[in-house]
């Protein structure tokens, strides 16, 4: 059986890895620039498991389970650091959803922990409290280096026999008498049994090609760094707010983000003066010591939003035999990526449909049954 | 006055004598030079400690945007000592200590933090982690009261120069004849570039470059050219251009740029020369040696070591031999022996010293050499600073003995509409060339603009020019970059060995990044191990070109080492894309922008 995988990033390269690892002996994965171009490289490389509903939290918690054991399956480092996610809340509804979805937090045995203004001031003193309610904050999350889980995921799948091809971008699916024969790219084809789309925001178009309209658009999101400094900011410090977030890598560099109204589509990846200022701003405000720290360099990449902002695998009966797809994430791709790869080859051998991977079916939504995610972070 | 001080600065007319503080050591300087030059004068090569090994380091390059050394000033820390110029009573620390828990920890965090066993342990990594984290030798942020900020300044005209050396000067006063608002931005002290510090006669031009250089400063000053010195043009966002100058230290000044063309005369990047060692304190670029002299009247040295027996490389030494300085010029290639003070077919070159270059070991055929020197000057090969057009969104190539040029056709015009390149940043070598690529770029921009006559004079000059190139030697070189824009086709351009090697293995002592501490075995190991040939990945999985000096020293000597190993062309390999901002901008300062007041 040939797979033929269109994406390099981690849906695409956690697929492909399980996949080889389950026996499949002939995978291709295309990819229309170079490994991991899309999003997974932009990413802010992080990882959390608190969501708004129960069965994003759920899927989170296992696919974490996968990414701190990364390091040891592929040999590369992939820098994990479990530092929490921070959120700063301002209004008395914010906190009282918080303390709502605490209890379910807590049964799925992810307690979070309610600071109140003076005590994060003691734990973290370089944050600015005097206009903050209550913090919420998530010991469980944390960060990783999204270049070598990317790396990591490729070298592991390449080992085992599946091969990358660079500067092919895939035209269209073929389809013949309602089954997937393969892909077509600029100077041909390649055959395949098994289709999976797994590239990122640019799924919807090949989805478009056969005919297959699901609710999900690109949506183009901004990130900003600073140059390096020591190591001071642990968690992820997100500001329900401004939407602003800031986080800083361990080698030192801050950054972070501040959700600008931007039309959705496959924009061009430039940055905006406006992000800059928008997000500088919120900085300069919540992070006295950061003023005179410098920013060096921003960039751009896409969320893939779905309609429900839950992510979408799997298949659809009413599509052409052996197509599949990933996509859909809506910024948190990279952290649930680990575990679509492990549940979506087993889907894809077997046919199975694993209980975490269920509601994020892609007939939920000609079902009704949506999954609405409300804690998107950017 | 310091042993390296030759002479009174030539710079300005406001070179007082100031004292300032080095480590509480009072040391005295101009008002017209830099915290780097001032500290060079006295004696102070070692500016700080690498991020990684600890190992001291100097300024390589002057250039504002070639940072690879912070020092902490009057209490701000990671400043840029080539940015800050000096007033009385300046403050300033270097870091010199290396502190000790550092060095059990190095073997873990010395290579990117790739492959160690003690990182694939999930139990050993939290505790490993926090030392590592500590181990990493970043500044220490601190609460300080930030300057108060200037309000944002727009600045609207017809045309921008990007650069105001001898290419944008001529642009400029092409443009400003022909009825253009120009606006003139440099992030040198006065206009003038790099021709300003050449006292002797260049190619092609029968005056000193200094008084060259200020005759067209005065022209374009004459004609009304606006000119912001001293500022950086930041770059080009979706919805604004940004130029910045960082004054206050600390704050500084926003521009918002609004113009219907641009030209982009940046110059060029000398490219660090790759040996072991070749981080240690004292080894420059060729082009900070003729500033620091013809500038500020400070010599590089008393013994000092021209590595490439270029143009540029021969030109230095003439001007060093006027103040008694000792040179010696090593090359790569074959005989060039036979005159006097150059030693070529050199192989191999260890730069020894404990906090600065103390001496060179050379291997030539048959033959070992050891020289006493207190300065290394790179001069082998420079590229354009391709930073802002490739930012621009202009397509770049690399064309053997050029670089990776941003392709132009014989009126400058890049494939980016409206922006035009000239000089050193289009990868000409010589400043006549400038010159008359600066007026023809500066008639594109006429011409874009409909004005009258422009077109004429452009097929006039452009006659002028494509005769100029001939007898330079390098037409056939820009008939390939002419080509290559007019077909859109990438040559296919094999190198043999990057001219800035003198190295014979994939050493774990020889610097290709000098803000990341990345080394040719690092490199090589992606390459090699990883397999890993496009530029964009090795950046990703080392983190080369990702630091302070955003790849300005890093990413073309990387890709041509890349395309050495792997044997392909350094089109294949690419460089990395380029993001603004060119300089970093404090938050404090963006903060307090206003973006929609154009």
């Amino acid at each position: 059986m040939r797979v033929v995988i269109v994406g390099s990033g981690i849906m695409g390269l956690s697929s492909a890895y399980n996949l080889a690892k389950l026996g499949v002996k002939d995978i291709v994965i295309l990819e229309k620039e170079y490994l991991s171009y899309g999003s997974t490289v932009r990413s802010a490389s992080r990882f959390r498991v608190h969501f708004w509903t129960e069965e994003n939290s759920k899927f989170a918690i296992e696919s974490k389970k996968i990414m701190v054991k990364l390091s040891s399956i592929t040999g590369w480092n992939m820098i994990i650091t479990t530092g929490g996610y921070l959120w700063l809340l301002f209004t008395e509804e914010q906190v009282k959803a918080f303390r709502e979805k605490n209890k379910m937090w807590e049964r799925l045995g992810i307690p979070g922990e309610f600071l109140s203004p003076s005590e994060i001031k003691e734990k973290y003193p370089y944050i600015y409290t005097d206009d903050v309610l209550e913090g919420f904050f998530g010991p469980q999350n944390g960060s990783c280096f999204h270049n070598y889980v990317a790396f990591g995921y490729y070298k592991a799948a390449a080992k085992l026999g599946a091969k990358l091809f660079e500067r092919s971008p895939v035209e269209r699916v073929l389809v013949e008498n309602n089954k997937v024969v393969g892909v077509m790219l600029p100077n041909g084809k390649v055959e395949a049994d098994v289709v999976l789309l797994t590239a990122g925001a640019w799924t919807d178009e090949l989805l478009r090609g056969l005919g297959i309209e699901l609710p999900t658009e690109p949506e183009r999101k901004e990130m900003a760094l600073t140059e390096s400094y020591r190591y001071f900011i642990e968690p992820l410090v997100i500001d329900f707010g401004t939407s602003a977030y800031v986080g800083q890598a361990l080698k030192g560099e801050i950054l972070g983000s501040i959700e600008v109204p931007v039309k959705s589509g496959l924009l061009p990846l430039e940055n905006t003066l406006d992000f800059l200022v928008k997000w500088a701003k919120a900085v300069y405000k919540r992070f006295p010591v950061l003023r005179g720290a410098k920013i060096m360099r921003c960039w751009s990449g896409y969320y893939s939003m779905s309609a429900d902002s839950s992510h979408i695998m799997g298949r659809d009966p009413d599509w052409p035999e052996g197509l599949y797809v990933a996509y859909g994430d809506s910024g948190h791709g990279f952290m649930m990526g680990p575990l679509i790869g492990k549940l979506l080859a087993k889907n894809i051998l077997y046919g199975e449909v694993d209980e975490l991977m269920r509601p994020f079916l892609p007939t939920r939504f000609k079902e009704g049954k949506l999954v609405p995610e409300k804690l998107v972070i950017g | 006055m310091s042993a390296l001080r030759v002479k009174e600065p030539t710079i300005g007319s406001s070179g007082a004598v100031v004292t300032i503080k080095v480590n509480g050591i009072s040391i005295k300087g101009f008002t017209s030079e830099s915290i780097s030059v001032a500290l060079y004068a006295n004696g102070i090569k070692s500016f700080d400690r690498s991020k990684k090994l600890y190992r001291p380091r100097g300024f390589f390059s002057l250039h504002p945007q070639a940072r690879t050394v912070t020092v902490n000033v009057n209490g701000m820390p990671a400043m840029n000592p080539s940015e800050i110029y000096l007033t009385e009573g300046l403050n300033v620390y270097t870091q010199q200590k290396r502190p000790l828990s550092v060095r059990f920890f190095e073997s873990m965090i010395d290579t990117s933090l790739l492959h160690k066993p003690i990182v694939k342990n999930r139990l050993l990594w939290p505790i490993a982690l926090k030392f590592i984290a500590n181990s990493i030798n970043n500044p220490e942020l601190v609460e300080y009261e930030t300057p108060r900020a200037v309000p944002t300044i727009v600045e609207k005209a017809d045309l921008v120069v990007i650069g105001g050396g001898v290419a944008g000067l001529s642009a400029a006063i092409e443009a400003r004849r022909h009825g253009l608002e120009v606006l003139q931005i440099d992030d040198g002290v006065e206009l003038g570039g790099e021709m300003l510090c050449d006292e002797l006669e260049p190619p092609g031009i029968s005056e000193p470059g200094c008084i060259f250089a200020r005759n067209l400063r005065k022209k374009a000053l004459e004609l009304g050219v606006k000119v912001l010195t001293r500022t950086t043009f930041v770059g080009f966002f979706e919805d604004a251009a940004l130029a910045f100058s960082p004054y206050p230290p600390g704050g500084g000044t926003s521009y918002l740029i609004s113009a219907k063309a641009y030209v982009v005369a940046t110059g060029a990047v000398d490219l660090p020369c790759i040996f072991a060692n070749n981080d240690l304190p004292g080894i420059i670029d060729v082009s900070s040696a003729l500033k620091m002299l013809n500038m500020h009247g400070v010599v590089a040295g008393k013994n000092v070591a021209i590595l490439g027996a270029t143009e540029r490389g021969l030109r230095l030494a003439e001007h060093l031999k006027k103040y008694a300085v000792n040179t010696i010029i090593l090359d790569k290639s074959k005989g060039g022996a036979g005159k006097d003070a150059i030693i070529d077919g050199v192989k191999e070159i260890v730069a020894i010293g404990k906090d600065r270059v103390e001496a060179l070991e050379v291997k030539r055929e048959g033959e070992e050499l050891r020289l006493n020197v207190d300065c290394v000057v790179c001069a082998t090969s420079t590229n354009p600073d391709i930073r802002i057009s490739a930012q621009a969104g202009a397509k770049i190539a690399y064309i053997k003995g050029l670089g990776f040029v941003p392709i132009h056709d014989p009126f400058m015009r890049t494939s980016k509409n409206g922006l035009f390149v000239a000089g050193g940043a289009s990868g000409s070598p010589y400043g006549i060339l400038h010159a008359i690529e600066g007026r023809i770029a500066g008639l594109s921009a006429a011409v874009i603009l409909n004005k009258k006559g422009a077109e004429a004079e452009r097929e006039v000059l452009a006659k002028e020019y494509g005769s100029l190139l001939q007898k330079f030697g390098i037409s056939n070189l820009k008939e390939k970059v002419f080509k290559s824009f007019e077909t859109g086709v990438i040559p296919d351009e094999k190198i043999a060995e990057p001219p800035t090697l003198f190295c014979s293995g994939p050493r774990r002592d020889a610097f290709i990044c000098f803000c990341e501490d990345i080394r040719l075995w690092d490199l090589h190991r992606v390459v090699s191990v990883y397999g890993f040939a496009c530029l964009e990945k090795v950046k990703r999985a080392t983190g080369i070109g990702t630091a302070r000096c955003q790849g300005r020293l890093c990413l073309v000597n990387s890709a041509l080492y890349i395309a050495h190993i792997a044997s392909l062309s350094p089109n294949v390999v690419g460089i990395a894309r380029q993001r603004p901002p060119a300089i970093s901008i404090p938050i404090n300062v963006l903060a307090n922008m206003e973006v929609n007041k154009t």
